[in-house]
């Protein structure tokens, strides 16, 4: 709250207030500086022309702290600035990013590095590294062009044939985020006692509770004149706890709250709530049956069906993913079809901050290219309606939509932010439990599936492998048709192939939840969000999860051993 | 001075040493406590099923604060400071013959013990015995695979000598009052700037960077067999690199590091700085270095070049002296995942000019007031540390041994020591090359430059070679070469020894009388205190590396 009153504030005292700020900004100064004089002197200086340049720097204040068994075991603090440089030569239709074909489409960039800037605000130092950065990116540049340049007058002519790189609005904005010292003892206080929580229970094998408390602030300039700061705060409270069965199979359970501020972050007693309530699903789950490779109908209770839309088509909706020659481009074609019921539409908006009072850690004002972030509306009322878009255009889609994204030393591509799923049609979720019973009838089978936790999952969309997708539920319950209670169950993973599963899409609950991820891909790791409601499908395909040839500890854990 | 207490039993355990001897442990240390209890119920307790128990367990827990700060052109590019605590399991199954040491699964796995790095802080009784308790299990169940994986790779061969894993030894038990030390960060802040700053002056480095590291505190080690340690843990440096072009693009490199172990031997700024100067002054002086054809003839290792020489040919080779095994896979046809020293298979054969000595001493703190940093009093095996005498008139005498037995040798010498995450193999520490009392050979520095030149002239020569800094014998260096008629000096760089052996060690012509310390990049802290030193004939080459382009822009600070 102190920051948002803090960020009103300044904007209150108008332009001229963060016009002075900006000016006084070493970190500023010296990228400007240098990308002026970069640009002009790189511009000529070999016959194939510097036609862009982009500078982000990203400024990360961390401290972390962790705790096992009651004792504080892990704290630490680390601030780093990390440059990033788009350099680009040639043209946007054809320039050194181009794709290589037979080598995989990242290396064509010009820097894939880590590239570390003085955390002081020294305006020569800092100038002196970007310096020593952007000759090196642009020797590397020049080198992939002249690839670039042969690799395309030898090979087929690309199917999708749209430029290497699209123009964006200059962009003018300055804040600085902050977020207040931690108050370490009492967080240290806190840790303990929760993690000390674990200490009672003997299957619990391993067990670990942190804080961790980032602060991110990023410039970008650019030659097209953009002057950017921004950024955002990430604070995550998680605990886990894991155990193992006596056939192998490692069990876990765990909860992970976010927030921008610590005001955010749930009171002592809910956490230690949700610990017990962890503990005893992880018992159930050990003493659980292990179930049968398994088709039919499911329910993916709200935030297991966020992390379903993340794995089976969000990645699959990245726009480069369209263009690209080793991918599937599963949907590079459907614009316009019905891919998934009518009832549901998808979009991704980073700009939503909160939802329903909680924060989405996909929020975010300007990508990692300085495109102002903007909603991408993918599926409207089960029709595909577009693409999630970095500057990267595909066909039909000239434009970025504020979707480039990355972490410090990756290129930039397409990515997810907040993933909104939304339903036209909803009902209780008693009532949608109620819907699943009846399918299994209808279907003949003695029980249907609940999914009501997911660790995460992933995707194939290259064409090396099959389109297909792999969900990892952390915590199944079968429900009977019978009327028996429900059955906690283990050791299976919700498998399929994104055209299939989407189709079976049947009803939807108005119940929607959260899911706050990390996200990898090629281009690094980036903080996300899903918002769904639980969904029932009629029929969805599970298979046998891989498990560990580990036996559970010999000895009991030394409290217990009595 | 310093509280201690030394306890050494002088029966040797019985074998098969299952029994822990229970060592008598500081009283009120929590962490020692959960050690001890874990251990003795780990060693009473710890079966599965039907196979073997460990018939040995070792525990190291080392513990302290560091403090890492890097600089560049004045400015600080990053700083932490960060406690831990991290644990080692060293647990063998099988018996002291034949265990699951000195064996590597794959190459990929490596030959490594069982950690974890980041076990309670605080002295938590409870959180430390459950951090040892996960870790020794995990340990014992890999101990059991690699110990069948080795046994079947032993059956596959047709291996005639075999030598015991796990030598007898007295146990042992040295406890230190050890005093976790800060350096002040504000200050060293500073300092490092200003170092990194001296660069500000010099347009022809191009690049540079300053480090500072340090870490203090203490480790504490509990085996089976009673042998038990308190020790102090420490190690801080000070690096100094900075880069430079000769006029065809080639990179060259200078620099400075200085190694310590207690704050109060932290270098001074000053000194720092001055070093930094002498590295920028080097690059800056190279502006008109070219690249040679080729070179045979003397060649004089000067300072840091000498120490670099004795690490490469002669330490690394009397190092490591257990050979050890991996399995051949899909993935790589190696079946020693680790080869031992090449001169381990010389012993009392002559490696080195017979005018020089060679020792290991561990107990020495400094040198002519340089602080050397492979001080210890007890090894990572629980054994004293041993003062050896490896070399004598060039012959070789004895070489570093772990509890890990070899051909020649059946026990440690106290030279059993490791990276935190490897098992101990016998490993140096403070190395002094000395010549023989009264040589001829001896010579002050300015001395040994004429006699190279002389004996450039005898073989004809238009200059020889003097080598003041150098990375790594195998890569491109930069050199001197110092002109027979005159005596002057001009730089040259990319070029690379072609055909080096062992034999150049015995090719050693003469030695300075000044010593110098050197700090080689080993995984366990040491010191190389040698001469300068004359080798009567070395081959050198132009590097196959090719030059680079030299930036296309001024750099904006000098450009101003």
């Amino acid at each position: 709250m102190f920051k948002i009153l803090l960020f009103v504030a300044g904007l209150s005292m108008g332009p001229a207030v963060l016009a002075a700020d900006m000016k006084t900004d070493a970190v500023m100064n010296a990228l400007t500086k240098e990308l002026d004089r970069s640009f002009t002197g790189f511009k000529n200086a070999e016959k194939t022309p510097l036609y862009y340049l982009s500078y982000e720097v990203t400024e990360s204040r961390t401290y972390y702290l962790g705790s096992k068994m009651g004792a504080i075991n892990s704290d630490s603090g680390h601030t780093s600035r990390k440059l990033d440089i788009d350099l680009r030569v040639n043209t946007p239709g054809l320039d050194n990013t181009h794709q290589v074909k037979g080598d995989y489409s990242w290396t064509s960039r010009s820097q894939t590095l880590n590239l570390p800037l003085a955390v002081d605000e020294n305006e020569d130092a800092l100038r002196a590294r970007i310096w020593e950065y952007t000759d090196k990116a642009y020797k590397k540049a020049q080198e992939n062009f002249t690839k670039v340049n042969m690799n395309k007058a030898v090979t087929a002519q690309e199917d999708d044939p749209s430029p290497d790189f699209s123009p964006s609005k200059p962009e003018v904005f300055y804040e600085t985020v902050t977020l207040p010292e931690m108050d370490k003892k009492l967080w240290r206080g806190k840790l303990d006692k929760f993690s000390a929580r674990f200490a009672d229970t003997p299957f619990i094998y391993d067990s670990g509770v942190s804080l961790t408390a980032e602060t991110k602030n990023r410039y970008l300039v650019n030659s097209e004149g953009s002057r950017i700061k921004t950024g955002n705060n990430y604070i995550r409270l998680s605990f886990s706890l894991a155990s193992r069965t006596t056939d192998g199979m490692d069990l876990s359970r765990g909860e992970q709250y976010d927030g921008a501020s610590y005001a955010e972050l749930p009171s002592e007693e809910k956490v230690l709530a949700d610990i017990d309530r962890s503990i005893a699903e992880l018992k159930a789950l050990k003493d659980a049956p292990i179930v049968d490779p398994y088709h039919g109908p499911a329910i993916l209770k709200a935030r297991a069906a966020g992390v379903y839309f993340h794995e089976i088509i969000g990645h699959r909706l990245e726009g480069h993913r369209q263009k690209i020659e080793e991918e599937g481009q599963t949907f590079a074609k459907k614009l316009n079809q019905k891919i998934t019921s009518d009832i549901i539409t998808v979009y991704d908006d980073p700009n939503i901050k909160y939802f329903r009072g909680r924060a989405l850690r996909g929020y975010y004002r300007y990508d990692d290219e300085g495109v102002k972030a903007a909603r991408a509306s993918l599926i409207e009322n089960g029709v595909l309606k577009g693409f999630l878009m970095s500057r990267s255009p595909i066909r039909d889609f000239p434009a970025s939509n504020g979707h480039g994204r990355h972490s410090t030393g990756r290129p930039v591509v397409s990515r997810m932010a907040n993933t909104m799923v939304e339903a036209s049609k909803t009902v209780s979720y008693p009532e949608l439990r109620k819907q699943l019973i009846e399918e299994c009838k209808k279907q003949n089978k003695p029980f249907g599936l609940v999914f009501d936790d997911i660790a995460g999952g992933f995707t194939n969309t290259g064409r090396w492998g099959p389109q297909s997708f792999k969900v990892l539920p952390l915590l199944v319950y079968r429900v009977y048709t019978d009327g028996r209670p429900d059955e906690v169950v283990r050791g299976v993973d919700i498998v399929g192939t994104p055209i299939a599963s989407l189709s079976k899409i049947m009803a939807a609950a108005d119940d929607p939840d959260i899911f706050n991820g990390t996200c990898g891909a090629e281009s690094g790791w980036v903080p996300v969000s899903a918002v769904s409601p639980s969904l029932l499908l009629t029929e969805m395909e599970v298979e046998k999860s891989q498990k560990s040839q580990e036996k559970p500890p010999v000895l009991e854990p030394p409290l217990h051993d009595k | 001075m310093k509280k201690s207490v030394i306890y050494t039993i002088l029966t040797l355990c019985a074998l098969p040493c299952a029994l822990w001897a229970g060592a008598v442990l500081p009283e009120n240390d929590n962490v020692f406590k959960a050690m001890k209890d874990e251990l003795a119920r780990s060693m009473d307790k710890l079966r599965m099923d039907s196979l073997a128990k460990p018939y040995f367990l070792d525990y190291q827990v080392v513990e302290g604060r560091s403090l890492g700060i890097t600089a560049g052109f004045g400015a600080v590019e990053s700083e932490y400071t960060a406690p831990y605590r991290r644990l080692r399991v060293n647990l063998r199954v099988g018996s002291p013959a034949f265990d699951n040491s000195n064996y590597a699964p794959n190459m990929w796995e490596g030959c490594r013990v069982e950690m974890d790095w980041s076990v309670a802080l605080e002295d938590n009784y409870d959180s430390l015995r459950y951090s040892i308790w996960a870790a020794t299990d995990k340990a014992y169940k890999k101990a059991l695979e690699t110990h069948s994986k080795k046994k079947a790779y032993k059956e596959s061969k047709n291996i005639t000598e075999l030598f015991d894993d796990m030598t007898p030894r007295p146990p042992y038990q040295l406890f230190r009052d050890a005093e976790q030390e800060t350096l002040d960060s504000d200050l060293w802040r500073e300092n490092i700037r200003k170092v990194s700053a001296v660069f500000l002056k010099y347009p022809a480095v191009k690049y540079s960077t300053v480090r500072l590291n340090f870490r203090s505190g203490d480790a504490r080690f509990l085996d089976s067999e009673g042998s038990a340690f308190k020790r102090p843990d420490c190690l801080g440096s000070v690096i100094i690199e900075a880069k430079a072009y000769a006029p065809d693009g080639f990179p060259l490199s200078a620099g400075d590091e200085q190694y310590f172990c207690l704050a109060k031997d932290a270098p001074g700024v000053d000194k720092l700085m001055e070093k930094a100067e002498e590295a920028a002054k080097r690059l800056s002086g190279m502006d008109r270095s070219v690249q040679i054809k080729a070179y045979i003839g003397p060649v004089l290792f000067e300072k840091d070049a000498a120490g670099k020489f004795f690490d490469y040919f002669l330490v690394a080779n009397l190092s490591n002296p257990r050979e050890v095994w991996t399995t051949p896979n899909n993935w790589s046809s190696e079946a020693v995942y680790r080869r031992p020293g090449a001169l381990v298979e010389r012993l009392d054969m002559r490696v080195l000019s017979p005018f020089l000595n060679v020792t290991d001493e561990p107990s020495e703190r400094y040198f002519e007031d340089k602080p050397l940093i492979g001080y210890y009093e007890v090894d990572d095996e629980g054994v004293p540390a041993r003062k050896l005498n490896l070399v004598g008139k060039g012959k070789l005498l004895d070489y570093y041994m772990s509890r890990a037995a070899t051909r020649d040798f059946k026990k440690s010498n106290g030279h059993g020591r490791a990276d935190f995450s490897d098992y101990a193999s016998g490993s140096p520490s403070n190395v002094f090359i000395r010549p023989e009392a009264g040589s001829a050979k001896v010579l002050p520095l300015e001395k040994l430059r004429k006699k190279l030149i002389d004996v450039c002239r005898e073989q004809e020569l238009e200059y020889c070679l003097i080598i003041r800094g150098l990375d790594n014998i195998r890569a491109p260096f930069a050199a001197y070469r110092v002109y027979v008629k005159d005596g002057h000096e001009e730089p040259v760089h990319g070029l690379e020894f072609t055909g080096t052996s062992l034999r150049a060690l015995r090719d050693i012509a003469a030695v300075s009388k000044e010593m110098n310390v050197y700090y080689p990049h080993w995984s366990t802290p040491g010191s190389i205190i040698s001469p300068s030193i004359l080798v009567a004939e070395m081959e050198v080459k132009k590097t196959d590396s090719k030059p680079e382009k030299i930036p296309y822009l001024p750099h904006p600070y000098f450009a101003k």
